[in-house]
């Protein structure tokens, strides 16, 4: 199985139900961070409904920025969303708001105490 | 005093197509008096010419000096800004050089490849582009003080500068791609733009000019010029539309670097088109520019990086990168990546590509200009005989913060060699030379066609003994083999080629 089609086996049971999800589990492109994500509520992501984003980053980074957008269509979210740090490995992104369907990739991206940043990526599907 | 204001802000604007005078490629433009402006070109080809169109040389302005900037203040003095040397001449009453001040460094006298000059005849403003700051001097080289930044904001490549006769000072920033007005005692009094095509934002305002309350802005990736009231930094109007043909005139500019008042109007330097473009008080002209572009829909950046089959060349319109598979019987787009801002993964201006093999993959780092951050890429391109487009091949890995801010990178690669040894090089008439000896090939005219150049920046010879050439005026890439024959153009659309490529016009078998 790819990695590919194991993302999107994750994300599909968020885009596709109305339960609570237990949320996603993601690493740094380069493998240093892993975030574990979900909505704030642990409801699924609508189209054109605000939201808002928990994380827990191991180990514990100097700063974490959360945003997103549509690779394909290059654009981002219509705002900026504010990130802030409920303590010191936990991280709540709120106004997220997926404003149309298609695929939408959530960006965290992580600061460490050198000031390097490393990015760690999740999709979603709307539909 | 408000009539004046709303006189200033209803004028017409300077928007009919006057007259063009060709040129070398030119980087500045000042205007000396009411019958003659300041030209700079690149390579000293500076000089003085008579306004109206004439290209007529009156005085070379070369003495060794390379200069990237000019200015005349009220009392018709002049000053001249040499890149070469990091250094400011001033002339009293004209040509004369009375003295010089400045040097390479980072100290309150010194300048790091400077590229604008301002002056009201008081002080003088100098764009002290690779320290990224705007020193001020008075007329006799002692230094006033200086802005690295503007309200809280760093000044990350100012590159343009403007004095008006109260001492304001207008900041132009190709990185943050605002313009910032500061009043005589360094207080802040305006900010105006950010990234963007919207009348009032900008992509990359490149070069300024102040006269009577009106600020002229050359926004150079929007190929426009934007005018601003000085006083309290709110949008008169634009006008100029964007050249999609080269050489494409009636009013139309194509990637505008400096803009200056001249008493009809304004001229404007478009070193793109090696020419000048006066412009006299009228209608702006605002014609819909096509929707469908007839010649290139791909802008191609003056730098490129090259690892075996893979190329990696920056648009500047979409601040993205392109990867392209050029081993293939027609290069492949394979992934585009990259956005325009200041986060992570946004480059402004790279100045400089690596590539390394490593246990994560391919990777490739690239330092933008603008903040001396270096982003890191790992390409997970697809296998050669299955290939596709997509955006997911390339993932950023890290951003690193700058040990060492260089806001100016290396010197473009215009020089490389073939297996069997010999040079290839672009000489400064962007020709191609193949070889040392009296056998070497010289070729590449002025021109739009297979084997001709408009505005090359770099050269490299790939794994497969290929020459490449990033011609950047024509927003193509052209290949020859070692011979000088001509093998192959390509971009990401359509490119500036008026003849079908010879392979095109062959019958199928």
């Amino acid at each position: 199985m790819s990695p590919r089609t194991m993302v999107l086996l994750a994300v599909l049971p968020l885009a596709g139900c109305q339960n609570p999800t237990r949320g996603f589990d993601t690493r740094t492109n380069d493998d240093v961070y892993a975030v574990h994500w979900n909505t704030a509520t642990g409801r699924e992501i609508l189209v054109d409904e605000y939201f808002t984003i928990h994380a827990s980053i191991d180990p514990e980074p100097r700063s974490v920025s959360i945003d997103a957008g549509m690779p394909e269509h290059r654009h981002g979210m219509l705002h900026e969303p504010s990130t802030r740090r409920l303590s010191h490995d936990t991280w709540l992104a709120s106004d997220m708001l997926f404003h149309m369907p298609g695929r939408w990739r959530v960006q965290f991206d992580i600061t460490d105490a050198d000031g390097t940043v490393h990015r760690a990526e999740s999709d979603i599907v709307l539909e | 005093m408000f009539l004046e204001l709303l006189l200033s802000v209803t004028a017409p604007l300077p928007a009919h197509h006057a007259w063009t005078v060709d040129t070398g490629p030119t980087q500045a433009v000042a205007a000396l008096d009411d019958h003659h402006i300041i030209v700079c070109g690149t390579a000293g080809t500076s000089y003085i010419a008579n306004i109206g169109g004439i290209p007529h040389v009156t005085h070379g302005l070369h003495d060794g000096r390379v200069f990237v900037a000019a200015d005349v203040t009220p009392a018709g003095d002049l000053l001249l800004l040499d890149g070469e040397h990091h250094t400011v001449v001033v002339g009293v009453g004209g040509l004369l050089a009375s003295h010089d001040f400045g040097s390479q460094g980072n100290r309150l006298t010194q300048f790091n490849h400077p590229t604008d000059i301002a002056s009201n005849g008081h002080r003088i403003a100098v764009a002290d582009t690779g320290n990224r700051r705007v020193l001020l001097f008075d007329m006799a080289g002692a230094n006033m003080g200086l802005y690295d930044s503007v309200d809280g904001a760093p000044l990350a490549l100012p590159t343009s500068v403007a004095m008006s006769d109260d001492g304001t000072l207008f900041i132009g920033d190709e990185a943050t791609h605002k313009v910032y007005a500061l009043n005589a005692d360094g207080s802040h009094r305006w900010t105006i733009g950010g990234w963007g095509k919207a009348p009032g934002r900008f992509a990359e305002p490149s070069g300024l000019d102040e006269r009577d309350g009106e600020l002229l802005v050359a926004d150079r990736l929007n190929h426009r010029i934007q005018a601003i009231d000085a006083a309290t930094g709110k949008l008169i109007d634009w006008w100029g539309m964007h050249a999609l043909k080269l050489r494409e005139g009636n009013g139309r500019i194509h990637y505008p670097e400096d803009v200056a008042f001249t008493s009809e109007g304004c001229v404007v330097a478009e070193p793109f088109e090696r020419r000048i473009q006066g412009f006299t008080i009228g209608e702006p002209d605002r014609t819909a520019a096509p929707t469908q572009p007839t010649g290139s829909q791909s802008h191609f950046g003056p730098r490129m990086g090259l690892h075996g089959r893979t190329l990696v060349v920056f648009e500047p319109e979409i601040r993205a990168f392109h990867v392209f598979d050029i081993d293939r019987s027609t290069p492949m787009l394979l992934s585009t990546f990259g956005e325009p801002g200041d986060d992570p993964g946004c480059v402004q201006q790279p100045i400089g590509f690596a590539f390394e093999d490593t246990n994560e993959g391919l990777l490739v780092s690239v330092t933008d200009a603008a903040d001396g951050d270096t982003h890191t890429w790992r390409l997970d391109l697809p296998p050669v005989d299955r290939p596709r487009f997509d955006v997911d091949f390339v993932k950023l890995l890290r951003t690193t913060p700058a040990t060492h801010a260089a806001a100016i990178g290396p010197p473009f690669k215009r020089t490389s060699q073939l297996p069997d040894g010999r040079r290839v090089a672009l000489t400064q008439l962007d020709q191609l030379v193949i070889g040392e000896d009296e056998r070497r090939i010289v070729f590449g005219d002025l021109g739009t066609d297979h084997g001709q150049f408009w505005h090359p920046t770099e050269i490299v010879v790939d794994h497969n003994g290929r020459i490449l050439v990033l011609d950047h005026g024509n927003h193509r890439m052209q290949f020859f083999d070692g011979d000088g024959a001509w093998l192959m153009t390509f971009g990401t659309g359509r490119a500036y080629t008026p003849q079908n490529t010879p392979s095109m016009r062959e019958d199928a078998p």
